[in-house]
């Protein structure tokens, strides 16, 4: 048993948690119809709005965690914090046995595992992208970097300092215009941090379930692919772009093995066809409602987190 | 796929002479790096073992021989990236012109080409 301050940081600690566990579960059972309801908004606002769900986990902890820092238990070791969210007894006593125990140590599992996972993936994707970069010869420009292979590739790698890749196969393969309009695309990536931001996405829905965060991240590439097409039309009509991601689709296709890739991204390419040529009009009354919608989830979470405090009090020991 | 620094350097000079043996590879790479014949010999396991290089055997010691060219390599890199993507469910680190994991039938490229000419076509005409 810990008395004192350290038990004060201990269960404000578990405190946060439980509200981590409670937004994720909301976030969980909720995603589905939340990615439905988005689909419907333009590219540019849903970014903003599954950053924004991405982040709310976070968010609504460090919340719990600077009220906790400005409060101070009474003569009776109670703590109350704002909007009644925080208000718990004995906040000078922490008991590992206890269910505040309970739950910071599953929490401090569950992150350890999820970022653990993270970072594995992360390792090896970066010494692959290393290996592939160490084969690369300068471009005709220093717009891009050439990979020697047949395959038809372009894609853009690095989180702060990024580069283009083209493969020798893509530029033999695609004429001066759908090369132009490929560049245009992968710098439009490189302009919006779009590796960055997926970097930060990925590691905020690391602490969700595979199943809640697989859909989002996904959403979010396709998003962003979306963009990065919107800005070529700047230079280049819709039809042109639309008929260069077929185009390259169809040198993927063909270079592809029999059982080698799922056909997870059929979906996304198909999408980005539809915006290219049928671009969706911004809604600003969709957009407010899906934001009233988060915000009402947020206090939903922040006010449920007493309640479970209290349930938790009932039936499990408390310290 | 993952290679190491001598790896990559053990690749490149069975690249550039076709074929050699552990003690020929030494002598190239390793002496003047300070690293042992058994560092060499291990590394020439483990492309071997990962089936980068293919060996037969020549009086007491094997003859190293690459079984992929630096192209096919880097295909190889780009399909283990993929089966990656694959495996996590989006391409969620790297952006791709086409998702690398994108593969989509003859028939649906067709109906999207399509839709492109219809669209095209619409455009033209006058209003």
């Amino acid at each position: 048993m810990i008395v004192g301050t350290a038990a004060h940081w201990l269960n404000l600690l578990s405190l946060s948690a439980l509200l981590g566990f409670a937004v994720i579960t909301l976030q969980s059972l909720t995603g589905p119809v939340f990615l439905r309801a988005i689909r419907r908004l333009a590219p540019a606002e849903q970014k903003w709005i599954l950053l924004g769900w991405a982040c709310m986990p976070w968010a609504l902890t460090a919340l719990v965690l600077l009220q906790g820092i400005a409060l101070t238990p009474d003569a009776f070791g109670v703590a109350e914090g704002l909007l009644g969210s925080l208000h718990w007894h004995h906040a000078d006593v922490f008991e590992f046995t206890g269910w505040h125990g309970w739950i910071l140590s599953t929490a401090a599992l569950w992150l350890s595992l999820r970022c653990g996972q993270f970072l594995f993936k992360h390792w090896r994707l970066m010494s692959q992208i290393r290996l592939l970069l160490s084969e690369t010869v300068a471009g005709q420009n220093d717009g891009f970097r050439v990979l020697p292979t047949r395959e038809a590739v372009a894609m853009t790698t690095g989180f702060v300092h990024s580069r283009i890749l083209l493969s020798q196969g893509l530029l033999e393969q695609t004429s001066q215009n759908q090369q132009s309009v490929i560049l245009a695309h992968e710098q439009a990536h490189l302009r919006a941090r779009d590796n960055l931001l997926r970097l930060l996405l990925t590691l905020m829905t690391a602490v969700l379930p595979d199943l809640a965060a697989k859909p989002l991240i996904s959403r979010f590439s396709l998003v962003t692919e979306q963009l990065a097409d919107a800005a070529v039309k700047q230079h280049h009509d819709a039809a042109s772009i639309a008929q260069t991601l077929v185009q390259v689709a169809r040198l993927r296709h063909a270079q592809t093995l029999p059982g080698q890739a799922a056909f997870i991204a059929r979906q996304q390419l198909t999408e980005r066809v539809y915006e290219l040529l049928e671009p969706t009009r911004p809604s600003r009354g969709l957009q407010l409602l899906v934001l009233l919608a988060l915000l009402l989830m947020a206090l939903s979470a922040l006010s449920a987190m007493d309640a479970l405090h209290h349930l938790f009090d009932l039936f499990l020991i408390h310290s | 796929m993952i290679l190491g620094e001598l790896e990559k350097q053990v690749l490149n000079q069975l690249w550039t002479t076709g074929e050699a043996d552990a003690k020929q590879i030494h002598a190239a790479l390793g002496e003047a790096q300070g690293r042992s014949l058994n560092t060499i010999q291990s590394t020439l396991d483990r492309l071997y073992k990962k089936q980068l290089l293919s060996r037969s055997k020549l009086g007491h010691a094997f003859i190293y021989r690459p079984r992929l060219d630096r192209s096919e390599l880097i295909a190889r890199l780009i399909r283990d990236i993929t089966s990656d993507f694959v495996r996590q469910g989006s391409d969620s680190l790297m952006a791709a012109f086409v998702s690398l994991s994108a593969d989509l039938g003859d028939e649906e490229l067709d109906r999207l080409e399509a839709l492109i000419r219809q669209h095209r076509s619409q455009s033209q005409e006058p209003s």
